[in-house]
């Protein structure tokens, strides 16, 4: 029933750098495995949108940041530690 | 990040280098924080801080790409500081290097690439001299960029390159990019171009093959020398717009090559098209098509280019063979007869036209599936003929020709009539064999009706009886049958010499001959008698008939078929003789008792005489006895004649006498039982007859009604005259059209019998005792009233009666001149209107008084002209018209002729003093062209005006 809601993220990166590039990898691998076909990512690379960071309170890329569904969450990193990643987007009971 | 401007100074070094210590340790801290996992941080406005860590990345990454790019390029490509002083080489440049065996240390990075420019001058090259001027104004910035082609040709290969200088900054001096591309295939393709350019031409010029190209958007149509030839127009005259093209065609394969063009246009297919061109000077030429569309991305034809050929010999071969071939096609599948090709040996079938089928009842296909089957369908008993003729005929240069049996799938037999020729080519080899069937099944069957039907003949003709013989004119025998033979005891070997007159009696000839000429003038002979002659001269007596065999209108054969009839003869002679002897016992007593009848009443009289009569009966007495005499030695006279056959003589005769002199006789003689009565309807017309002939006929009539009245009864005389007309002629074969006058005897006797009614009029029949009649009376009476043209009919019933009415054809015309004075009554009118026509008024008041007395209403006219104004106005009324022929103003034959015109049946009564049997009068003969035959001879009595008047209404 929960496998409709759409989860919709917005990944902060710094250009073409190693982490950011990584993190991009790793999060969309994240949703096609986790969330197909109900997930949206906007991506917002800081050199060219600072405002964007700002209005965001974002200090750090990659810094993910999870809109919807409820509560907001922040995640900053490449996204590696994919279980780390999935407790703190709260997709574990949604696997499940 | 460090302002460009700055002024650096002393005082400031040391503070400098406590910011570079703080920022590299604020770096290292926040990377430790962050574990690696962040590579900038932001500040408060967003601006972005790049680690160190992920800056020496990204460079690194950025000078990997590049590598890789400038590695995957074919192009040799050296980058140049703003020296000239070569940076770094890419994969290429060494490959070429090596491959080229240019052993300069690390391929030259590090060396000045001018330098080598211009060490390479020093060799004489002035490419190189030009290269290095062209790289040094990059490098100053004073060019854009430099590029130029140049040969470097190894010693196993030819080789072009094109070589770029591209500055590496547009707008300071900050090296350059130098690439050498190998352009050799480039260089290779385009020269090869112009050489299939120059061979394409040679070709299509020598093929006379014209090219088109066609600009779809821009309607501008491109052609070469060859299209101009083509379609015979000069190069100035064609506009090379679409329109321009289809002008040049044909005006009949105009519309289909344009339909052609958008077919190809539209993409439903390739334009390849024949189509007629006309020259501007009228003349012809066929033309082949071929075009290519090309297409824009979006499938809008752009362009189409294509070829132009000349086959208008081609064309016209095409269509003479063509035309060759539908003649020969048409021909054969009209033939009725099977047409075939085969190959010399036979075994293959080239063609087999449609007939066979209808004649085989096999399909074509069939036989062109397995040529060698129709064998199999042959009649068995013809097989082998057939194998053995087909065989002959494709060893030896004999032709075919052979009938044999098939038989149709239906099981149907047919006879095949199969002719095969052979076909030589000019080098007299066997090319191929050709043959005809013919389906002969019916003639076939008529030839073998035919041989049945003369089988069929001949063996009646040789079974006959009769003596059958074929005569030719010249006398000769063509045939005679078997019963001829053995008749005449000839053999076969003896007719070559035969004649016809051999054959017959001597004392026939003559006759012969006669018979034997009509017959050869066609006349077919029946009821010949002859006499032949035997071979053993026994004569034999023949009756037959001789008809003449007629071919194109003339006698070529008689054929006469003879009965022998020796024996029947002799026979028939006995037979006769003893038929005469008979006939005369018979015939002395039937005379014996017609005499009787006539002694009887002189017998009786004689008596009479002998007692004194009153004088007038005696006077009565003696002429009864007078006229008996008489009719006895008429009878005896007439008995002659009719034992003779002589024809008796012909007057004019007044039935009622006849009828008057018979009544006297019979109430004289007869018994006083039979009582006699006469009754008459006018005056009967008379007739022309042997008054002693027609006095027997009704004596015997009298006497035979008598004896049908042994108890008494009513003896009845009645004369009446009677006109036949056609409908009554055809329905009794005696009678014939005409006036007729009709005795009547009628008695109230016994009736005939029907047996004896149908033999009574036969000779020798007879129903009275033997020795009383002689059994001619009836058929004497039947003798002599059909040699009158006349006829007898009866009537009888059983126990009631029997009346003969004896038809005598009459004479009205003749009654005029017959019994003058004759007291019998004139005719009377009905109260019929007659028009009285004459100039002279004593005449005419002396009709109208006569007729008016007999029952006639009369009108008067003086002349013509007030006949015919009082005949229009009363036709109707008038039912006959008396006009004298010669008038003032308008004659009878002008009244005539107007009178027939308005009514053509109109009664008309010519009197006249001319003669009215002189056809050569003018008047008489116009008169009787215009169908007036009715006369009355001036001058005439009231008597005979009444009578011709009474014969106008009753005819």
């Amino acid at each position: 029933m929960l496998s409709h809601i759409l989860y919709t993220f917005r990944l902060y990166v710094a250009g073409e750098t190693p982490s950011s590039a990584l993190a991009i990898a790793n999060l969309s691998a994240l949703c096609r495995a986790r969330l197909p076909d109900r997930h949206k990512i906007e991506i917002i690379d800081v050199f060219r949108q600072p405002k964007r960071a700002m209005a965001d309170g974002i200090i750090m890329t990659p810094t993910l940041f999870k809109l919807g569904p409820a509560p907001i969450r922040k995640i900053v990193g490449t996204l590696s530690q994919t279980l780390l990643v999935t407790q703190a987007l709260g997709l574990e009971a949604d696997a499940a | 990040m460090i302002p460009d401007k700055l002024p650096l100074s002393v005082d400031a070094t040391d503070e400098v280098s406590t910011l570079i210590e703080t920022l590299l340790k604020t770096s290292q801290r926040v990377e430790e924080l962050t574990g690696g996992e962040v590579d900038t941080v932001l500040d408060s406005n967003g601006r972005a801080f790049l680690l160190p860590s992920a800056q020496d990345q990204l460079r690194s990454n950025e000078a990997a790409r590049l590598t890789a790019i400038l590695n995957a390029l074919p192009a040799n490509i050296a980058l140049l500081d703003f020296q000239g002083g070569i940076v770094l080489v890419n994969e290429a440049w060494r490959q070429h290097a090596d491959a080229n065996a240019l052993t300069v240390p690390g391929y030259g990075v590090g060396l000045n690439y001018l330098d080598f420019c211009d060490r390479a001058c020093g060799g004489g090259s002035s490419d190189a001299q030009h290269v290095a001027k062209g790289i040094r104004s990059v490098l100053n910035s004073k060019e854009e960029s430099f590029s130029m082609e140049y040969p470097s040709h190894s010693p196993t290969e030819q080789r072009w390159f094109l070589l770029t200088v591209t500055p590496v900054a547009r707008n300071s001096p900050n090296g350059a990019v130098i690439m050498h591309l190998n352009i050799t295939e480039r260089k290779l393709a385009s020269s090869l171009v112009v050489e299939s350019r120059q061979r394409l031409a040679l070709a299509t010029e020598s093929a006379h093959i014209g090219i088109w190209d066609w600009d779809v958007a821009a309607n501008k149509m491109i052609w070469d020398r060859q299209m101009y030839e083509l379609y015979g127009l000069r190069e100035q005259d064609f506009t090379g717009a679409y329109d321009a093209w289809q002008q040049g065609l044909h005006p009949e394969d105009r519309s289909r090559a344009e339909a052609e063009i958008a077919a190809a246009l539209a993409g439903d297919k390739d334009f390849h098209s024949e189509f007629r061109v006309m020259w501007p000077n009228g003349e012809v030429r066929d033309i082949e098509a071929h075009g290519l569309v090309q297409r824009a991305c979006d499938g809008m034809a752009t362009r189409m280019i294509g070829v132009n050929w000349d086959i208008t010999g081609r064309k016209r071969g095409e269509s003479a063979l063509r035309e060759s071939n539908e003649k020969f096609r048409q021909l054969a599948d009209n033939l009725t007869d099977a047409f075939w090709i085969r190959s010399p040996d036979m075994r293959e079938l080239y063609y087999m036209s449609p007939a066979f089928a209808r004649i085989w009842g096999r399909s074509v296909e069939s036989m062109y599936a397995n040529p060698q089957q129709w064998a199999d369908f042959i009649l068995p008993e013809d097989r082998e003929r057939v194998a053995g003729a087909f065989t002959a005929l494709s060893k030896d240069a004999s032709n075919l020709d052979i009938e044999y049996r098939i038989v149709r799938p239906d099981g149907a037999l047919r006879w095949i009539r199969s002719r095969g020729f052979q076909v030589r080519d000019a080098a007299n080899t066997l090319i191929r064999q050709t043959g005809i069937m013919t389906d002969i099944t019916a003639q076939r069957q008529a030839a073998d009706a035919l041989r049945e039907s003369e089988e069929r003949y001949r063996d009646l003709f040789e079974n006959a009886s009769d003596l059958i013989q074929t005569v030719a004119a010249n006398g000769a025998l063509l045939y005679v049958n078997q019963a001829w033979r053995a008749a005449l005891g000839y053999k076969e070997d003896d007719m070559p010499s035969l004649k016809f007159l051999d054959l017959i009696s001597p004392d026939q000839h003559a006759q012969t001959e006669l018979w034997f000429r009509q017959a050869l003038a066609g006349a077919p002979v029946s009821l010949v008698e002859s006499q032949f002659v035997s071979k053993t001269h026994k004569q034999i007596l023949v009756e037959g008939s001789v008809s003449p065999k007629v071919v194109n209108g003339e006698v070529v054969s008689l054929r006469c078929i003879f009965r022998d009839v020796t024996e029947k003869k002799g026979l028939e002679a006995q037979f006769l003789r003893a038929q005469r002897l008979e006939g005369i016992g018979a015939l002395a007593s039937g005379v014996a008792h017609d005499l009787n009848n006539m002694l009887a009443p002189i017998l009786m009289s004689a008596p009479m005489l002998r007692w004194g009569l009153k004088p007038e009966q005696f006077e009565a007495t003696l002429n009864t006895i007078e006229s008996c005499a008489q009719r006895g030695a008429e009878m005896v006279k007439q008995l002659l004649t009719f034992g003779r056959g002589v024809e008796g003589q012909r007057v004019l005769l007044q039935p009622d006498r006849l009828i008057r002199e018979i009544i006297k006789i019979v109430e004289g003689t007869f018994p006083k039982s039979v009582r006699v009565r006469s009754s008459r309807e006018g005056a009967s017309w008379p007739v022309l007859g042997d008054p002693t002939q027609l006095h027997q006929v009704l004596l015997n009539l009298c006497v035979n009604a008598r004896d049908a009245m042994p108890k008494g009864g009513t003896l009845t005389y009645k004369a009446e005259n009677v006109t036949l007309d056609q409908q009554y002629a055809a329905m009794a074969t005696e009678a014939k059209a005409g006036p007729y006058v009709i005795i009547r005897v009628a008695d109230t006797g016994t009736g005939i019998p029907k047996g004896v009614l149908d033999r009574m009029f036969e000779p020798f029949f007879t129903t009275k005792e033997l020795g009383i009649g002689t059994g001619l009376g009836l058929s004497t009476v039947l003798g002599i009233v059909r040699s009158h043209g006349g006829f007898i009919k009866v009537d009888t019933e059983m126990g009631r009666g029997t009346e003969f009415a004896v038809y005598l054809p009459a004479a009205p015309e003749r009654s005029l001149q017959g019994d003058k004075g004759d007291p019998s009554p004139v005719p009377e009118g009905n109260g019929e209107t007659v028009l009285v026509v004459d100039d002279e008024a004593v005449i005419t008041e002396a009709c109208r008084s006569s007729l008016e007395k007999h029952g006639y209403r009369v009108l008067i006219a003086h002349d013509g002209v007030e006949a015919l104004t009082i005949y229009a106005t009363r036709a109707a009324e008038i039912g006959a018209i008396i006009s004298d022929l010669e008038m003032p103003f308008l004659d009878g034959v002008g009244l005539v002729r107007a009178v027939k015109r308005m009514q053509p049946e109109a009664r008309i009564l010519i009197a006249t003093a001319i003669d009215s049997s002189d056809a050569r009068n003018d008047k008489v003969a116009q008169l009787r062209e215009i169908g007036a035959n009715s006369f009355l001879t001036k001058p005439f009595n009231s008597n005979t005006l009444l009578l011709a008047l009474h014969h106008q209404f009753h005819p």
